[in-house]
């Protein structure tokens, strides 16, 4: 599955996830070669082998229709990668048989990504929702923050907005989505998502509700999912199964624009490539990338170097990239690797912490029906309240409490026939069958409903990924090494999330069944004590959202790359995706990657064809 | 039904109507189940399957006519079937026996066998490990469920006694095929699909489900062809 190299390229790209592919499909239109590393396998033919991994898979994590297979060490793996189930358990998070990233914070780093074709968005829920003006303008709550480019806020960005809108196919409605300063200079590509019954009865119910001096509303969420027929693929069928994959591509993801790319005739592809090491020649140019291949058995294969290219790109994600400049020592005349003069790669790793509420509507509103998720309540994500503590969005969940319980229905099922209550639904311990077991368990899945409050994290140094000393991957390099924690700030926004959750499931009549977790529990996390005094206690997830750990700036001493997402130190090299975001914001990072990769490509085309 | 409709039906090309509900629901992509070549050799264990869709009726609660349709390209019973044979034949046959009444004696309900059950509560945990493949599409052994559940008339071996509280047990299960997740009933309860498969209409999500009834009740039946009005060929 690999390419016959030309003997020189336009431009080496690292990765083929939404990052490098929209760049490649950008370069390969515009006649450029281009030649893509892949640490992972190729994108299949078609997604049946996928699909049958997904049907016949017990724990339907979001990486169980893809490569590599789970629960191997990592030790052992070519090309490993985070993964749900080493996070889940209290234990296995810091346990190195278990876990590729070392983890050595006070809370796990809770989100993965995927090494493979297409990246970790074959797995995304597909959110495309644009940042906020206010997000681009963080200094003037936070002036101690790191900032934004001065090229780099809502106005500059609207026109890639809307023309990563255009490429990857976006369904919304630029009325729901004209909020705090939030402006369109077209209509989005095609009409929204109808809204889910459980969003409707949610809009209704809260109707004329205020908190934190604003009114909320239900807004369809702006996604990468066809409304209509769009660049011939099909219309969304409501599979409720976008996270992890959908049967029939009608959500989004990258695997598309890899084809595309691959349609123009000048993009090469090298799977089954990991990119080991970026050599840096005369003048701190990049001169070429070193590789290590390995077979469909696993096995190292071989060694390589990319041919010569004039332009370097490295989209491996915010964990991958950061590893590969750390690793990228020069025979030690490089110690803290390539591209990092201002000492910031790897620093201040985000994510959005997640929390999650679930309970039981007081009537049937029938989840697990549609996409995962179709609407959201947008209006807390900006305020003066970010001088004090973090804002967040909230995400309203189609499929009942599947994420929220990991593992719904089988959870509450097997609650109900073998008298056990994980579920917490059945306090009695009954065991029923029959129509007995029919008519409980109707009641509570038609029932079931959740939240997700994606919080905004504060940026942190101490918040980094390192290289592991002791610990190396299947192919011998060292895995990465992570520290992650939440700052004051970050758990006020969490705090005042758990308020909103309660203030909404209040107004819903809904009945609560979010587990408190045990202290022990590493996600644990005790808030500052609320109004009557008490300390709650609540757990996070991460939100899949990797963000900070090369961050775009205008000042070369505190940050890694400049507007256009090319380092401050090496004229050539690009390093792209969410790894660039100074701040974390408050929405879903994907479209902001596709907009700032769609303005690097356009310019990395005209300094192509200037030179 | 006429010979030429039948043979249709067998090849698939019409198979959503056998199977129930508005619409069409839930055919698989994976393989078809073909049917058996005429003059194949006899299923030995041909009538206990067709007991034991009776019984898997009353467990589930869910009407014989969805669980083994009359014509069936999944084959959902004979897969339940093979997996608890495999797992404890002869409870399974004790079972199906009393359930018949094939062992002299009346038919027992599902209760009375409970009643009846051995010490090491065989049946028991059998039946729920049925009643969970036909829900879940996935097989979790009598064995696994018998470890972890929770009775107050023996709280000393019972989970909740010798687990922390808030520790939550994950039974270790298998999916049984794709065929078995993607046909299996707890979305049929849920008046939804299987996630991950769906083929149904865009926008559905924003309506009501047809009711409750229609997703585990046979189809009200259409009256018969009046044999006196002439057929038109």
């Amino acid at each position: 599955m690999n390419d016959a190299l030309q003997k020189s390229y336009d431009v080496v790209i690292v990765g083929s996830g939404i990052a490098g592919g929209l760049v490649a499909l950008r370069l390969g239109q515009a006649g450029k070669k281009v030649l893509v590393l892949e640490a992972g396998d190729p994108v299949s033919t078609n997604i049946n082998a996928e699909m049958d991994r997904f049907y016949r898979t017990a724990a339907k994590v979001p990486e169980s229709p893809y490569t590599p297979e789970l629960l191997k060490d990592p030790a052992t793996v070519p090309a490993g990668r985070p993964t749900v189930l080493s996070l889940s358990n209290s234990e296995d998070w810091r346990d190195p048989s278990k876990s590729y990233m070392i983890q050595t914070g006070t809370v796990p780093f809770s989100s993965t990504y995927e090494r493979t074709g297409g990246g970790t968005s074959v797995h995304w829920l597909g959110t495309s929702l644009r940042l906020l003006p206010n997000d681009f303008k963080m200094e003037q709550y936070q002036p101690n923050w790191a900032r934004w480019p001065n090229e780099i806020n809502y106005t500059t960005l609207e026109k890639w907005y809307h023309e990563a809108e255009e490429e990857i196919g976006v369904s919304g409605s630029k009325e729901e989505q004209s909020y705090a300063g939030i402006v369109f200079s077209a209509d989005y590509p095609m009409p929204a998502i109808p809204k889910s019954l459980i969003d409707q009865f949610i809009e209704t119910a809260i109707s004329g509700m205020k908190l934190y001096d604003t009114d909320l509303k239900v807004r369809s969420t702006p996604a990468a999912r066809n409304s209509q027929p769009f660049k011939q693929r099909r219309t969304c069928a409501g599979n409720t199964n976008c996270i992890p994959i959908c049967p029939i591509q009608a959500k989004y993801d990258p695997t598309i624009t890899l084809r595309d790319a691959q349609a123009t005739g000048k993009v090469d592809f090298l799977y089954r490539t990991v990119a080991s090491e970026i050599v840096v020649g005369k003048n701190e140019q990049i001169d070429h990338v070193k590789y290590l291949q390995y077979g469909e058995d696993g096995k190292k294969a071989g060694e390589g170097q990319t041919p010569p290219a004039t332009i370097f790109v490295i989209a491996a994600h915010a964990i991958e990239t950061p590893r590969l400049l750390l690793m990228s020592k020069g025979d030690g005349k490089r110690p803290n690797g390539v591209a990092n003069s201002s000492g910031q790669v790897g620093k201040n790793l985000m994510d959005h912490p997640m929390y999650v509420p679930w309970g039981l509507l007081p009537q049937s509103k029938y989840p697990y029906r549609g996409p995962l998720s179709t609407s959201g309540i947008e209006d807390l994500r900006d305020g003066a309240f970010r001088k004090e503590r973090a804002s967040f969005r909230i995400e309203i969940g189609n499929e009942g409490w599947n994420f929220a319980v990991g593992g719904d229905p089988n959870i509450t099922t097997v609650d109900l026939v073998n008298g056990l209550n994980n579920s917490l639904v059945n306090p009695t311990y009954d065991a029923l069958f029959g129509d007995g077991l029919v008519t409980r368990l109707r009641d509570v899945l038609t029932r079931q409903f959740r939240l997700g409050f994606l919080v905004e994290q504060e940026p942190d140094e101490k918040n980094r990924v390192m290289l592991a000393t002791k610990h190396t991957d299947g192919l011998g390099l060292p895995r990465p090494e992570v520290y992650y924690s939440l700052s004051d700030y970050t758990i006020r926004g969490l705090a005042a999330a758990k308020k909103t959750a309660d203030a909404i499931f209040a107004r819903l009549n809904a009945t609560e069944y979010t587990r408190i977790p045990d202290k022990e529990d590493p996600t644990a996390i005790e808030l500052p004590p609320n109004e009557s005094g008490r300390r709650e206690r609540i757990r996070f997830m991460g939100a899949g959202h990797i963000i900070g750990t090369y961050r775009m700036g205008d000042n070369p001493k505190t940050s890694v790359v400049n507007s256009f997402q090319k380092s401050h130190d090496h004229n050539n090299l690009y390093l792209i995706g969410s790894g660039v975001f100074p701040t974390s914001a408050t929405g879903n990072p994907t479209l902001t990657i596709a907009a700032l990769c769609l303005r690097t490509a356009d310019k990395i085309i005209q300094s192509l064809t200037t030179a | 039904m006429t010979e030429i409709s039948r043979r249709a039906l067998i090849a698939g090309a019409t198979a959503t109507a056998a199977t129930t509900a508005f619409g069409s629901m839930l055919i698989s992509p994976a393989s078809l189940i073909a049917q058996p070549a005429p003059g194949a050799a006899v299923d030995p264990d041909k009538d206990a399957k067709v007991q034991f869709a009776k019984l898997s009726e009353a467990l589930t609660g869910i009407d014989q006519s969805i669980l083994t349709p009359n014509v069936d390209p999944f084959g959902m019973n004979a897969e339940v079937f093979a997996k608890a044979k495999a797992a404890d034949a002869s409870t399974l046959q004790t079972i199906l026996n009393k359930f018949n009444g094939t062992a002299g004696g009346p038919p027992k309900s599902i209760s009375q066998i409970l009643g009846e059950d051995t010490k090491d509560e065989s049946a028991k945990f059998l039946m729920r490990s049925i009643i969970l493949a036909w829900y879940l599409g996935a097989w979790y052994a009598p064995q696994d469920l018998k470890k972890n559940f929770y009775s107050d008339k023996d709280p000393q071996h019972s989970y909740y006694s010798t687990r922390r509280y808030s520790k939550e047990v994950l039974i270790p299960h298998d999916v049984i095929s794709p065929n078995a997740y993607t046909n299996c009933m707890v979305w049929r309860v849920a008046q939804a699909h299987p996630m991950g498969y769906s083929n149904l209409q865009f926008g559905y999500w924003g309506q009501e489900p047809p009711a409750a009834e229609m997703f585990i009740k046979p189809l009200p039946q259409d009256p018969p062809a009046d044999p006196k009005k002439a057929v038109s060929k």
